[in-house]
């Protein structure tokens, strides 16, 4: 079961003077049970990838497969459904009220009238929203991190089998990039996930997988780990290095026989102890 | 899926027909209007086709953008074209009748005539804006309207207007195209049902596409304040255009041979 994609390229306005290449043999697949980080720089092609995995482009070149068959349009509506939470999906909003508005896609895929309601009720609940104190608010009355959850709860409320989020925590502050990342975890207990992101701290930790998006080229498919050993990486990317990281790099150059690099602040300071200890 | 991009916006390029000053233009393509309500049989047509042909290929603008405007009034064209050439329930005998409709060729020749010259007035009128920067157009309009500011007529701030919203065009069908996708993705379909479930398929995308442009015009408008726009009055242009010797040539002989051909053919 998975979402794969094989030697997808993508031009924007084809044939044109204005053709852009965004994507270039682009080769991934995502599993149902694991959760996937896209990074890179920003028009490296990060949300064009998205779009074409959810089939709301057609790749110039290359295929999309959701369970092994090929993908012919959007895929809001398939069977295992893919999700797709857009950069920004606040603007989305159009409803009277945030029920409304969250039950638009499961009314769109044809759940009956009290299915919508649960399903929409049950999402903004997922999303740290009181259905109770919300459910009849505008949709335009809401804060900017209050309107982003109620978006990311309208695509949870189709429950899809593969949720894709552009850039999810994009300007929100502290508390709503917390509460960003508590729907990630929560999602990928019932869902395969991708998460893009330029800022690579953020799900670093959570992510089974990690992808380096260049210019429209995969240059890095592997785990959190094996990606941190090598940050040259991120600067090949465009990306800047993790701070914990980049700390690392600098105690190696002045000297300190750091034994392997680390994402997480904790190990990373016990790494750099130990090898002062072993330098004394 | 998407909505189409609208017709005739701005194809930089550096043809004659570019070159040519906005005011010019526009003089010619007023000309260009009138021989074609001028014109009265089918050989005046001819001659402003054959002249609309020579404009797009000189101009070295895509035909397939030109026609795209054209296709934009497809359903006028097709009005004209029935309207005149069906007859109901005529009393003399005529060529193709099916049950109380007939044809009537003469009607059709009239309609004909009449789609032609809509496609004429298009592909002239699209010419200017496909091969004029909107911001220059808007330019042109000011100093058209100059003039009338003796009688407070506020060119200026028209000419700001039209600047502004002409420049928000291509913005807001990109806008309009991100939230298309977005509630796609959302399971919104815009190609089923009847003609009354497709226009309430748009409300999902009409309502922020509205809100959005609403506050990026206020937004706007507290920019301009900032930086000190206070309307027209003493303002200086960026870019000084003038009607040169050429224009004019071009402009006034140009605007005789075509009208002079719409009141003679
Ligand atoms: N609608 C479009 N028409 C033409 N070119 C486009 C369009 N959308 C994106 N592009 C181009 O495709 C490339 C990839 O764009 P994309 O939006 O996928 O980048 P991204 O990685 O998501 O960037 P960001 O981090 O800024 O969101 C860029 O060069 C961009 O200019
Ligand atoms: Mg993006």
């Amino acid at each position: 079961m998975s979402l794969t994609m094989s030697s997808v390229s993508y031009t924007y306005g084809e044939g044109s003077a204005y053709a852009t290449q965004a994507l270039s043999g682009v080769d991934l697949e995502i599993r149902r049970d694991e959760l996937v980080l896209v990074l890179g720089a920003t028009g490296s092609g990060k949300s064009t990838l998205l779009r074409v995995a959810a089939g709301l482009l057609a790749p110039t070149d290359g295929r999309v497969l959701l369970d092994g068959i090929e993908v012919t349009g959007p895929l809001a509506a398939a069977e295992p459904s893919v999700g797709l939470v857009f950069q920004s999906p606040e603007a989305q909003l159009f409803a009277e009220t945030v029920e409304a508005d969250v039950g638009f896609g499961p009314r769109n895929i044809g759940r009956s009238e009290t299915e919508a309601s649960e399903a929409a009720r049950d999402a903004l609940v997922a999303v740290g929203i009181d259905p109770d104190a919300f459910g009849s608010r505008s949709p335009f009355s809401l804060s900017g991190g209050e309107a982003r959850r109620v978006a990311m709860a309208g695509v949870l409320a189709m429950s899809p089998g593969y949720l894709l989020l552009d850039e999810p925590t994009a300007g929100l502050d502290v508390s709503g990039r917390e509460a960003v990342a508590r729907i990630v975890g929560a999602a990928r207990e019932r869902s395969g996930v991708v998460v893009v992101t330029h800022d690579a701290e953020e799900f670093l930790t959570v992510a089974d997988r990690v992808v380096l998006l260049t210019e429209g080229h995969l240059t890095f498919d592997g785990s959190a780990d094996a990606l941190v050993q090598e940050p040259a990486r991120f600067v090949d990317a465009g990306l800047r290095v993790p701070e914990v990281l980049h700390t690392q790099v600098l105690a190696r150059e002045i000297g300190l026989e750091v034994e392997r690099y680390s994402f997480d602040p904790l190990e990373a300071a016990r790494l750099l102890a130990d090898a002062r200890t072993r330098s004394q | 899926m998407r909505p189409p991009v609208p017709f005739g916006q701005y194809v930089p390029g550096d043809s004659p027909v570019h070159r040519v000053e906005p005011r010019a233009k526009m003089g010619l393509v007023a000309a260009y209007v009138i021989m074609l309500f001028t014109v009265g049989d089918f050989i005046g047509l001819i001659a402003a086709g054959l002249l609309a042909i020579t404009a797009v290929a000189i101009s070295s603008v895509p035909s397939r953008l030109v026609l795209r405007g054209v296709r934009a009034v497809s359903v006028i064209l097709a009005f004209t074209l029935l309207a005149h050439g069906l007859r109901w329930n005529p009393a003399t005998v005529s060529l193709v009748r099916l049950g109380p409709l007939a044809l009537d060729p003469e009607g059709l020749l009239t309609g004909i005539f009449f789609a032609v010259r809509i496609v004429l007035l298009v592909v002239g009128t699209s010419l200017l804006t496909l091969t004029t920067s909107p911001v220059r157009l808007a330019d042109g309009i000011e100093r058209l309207m100059s003039p009338l500011e003796v009688l407070r007529f506020p060119a200026g701030e028209v000419a700001m207007m039209l600047t502004v919203a002409l420049r928000f065009i291509p913005t807001t069908a990109e806008e309009a195209e991100k939230i298309v996708v977005a509630q796609v993705a959302r399971g919104a379909r815009f190609d089923v049902g009847g003609p009354t479930r497709r226009a309430r398929a748009y409300v999902p995308v009409l309502v922020p596409l509205f809100v959005s442009l609403f506050r990026r015009a206020d937004e706007l408008a507290t920019a301009m304040e900032a930086r000190c726009y206070r309307g027209g009055e003493g303002r200086t242009r960026l870019r000084e255009s003038h009607l040169t010797l050429s224009d004019w040539v071009v402009m006034i002989s140009g605007a005789v041979l075509m009208v002079g051909i719409g009141v003679s053919l």
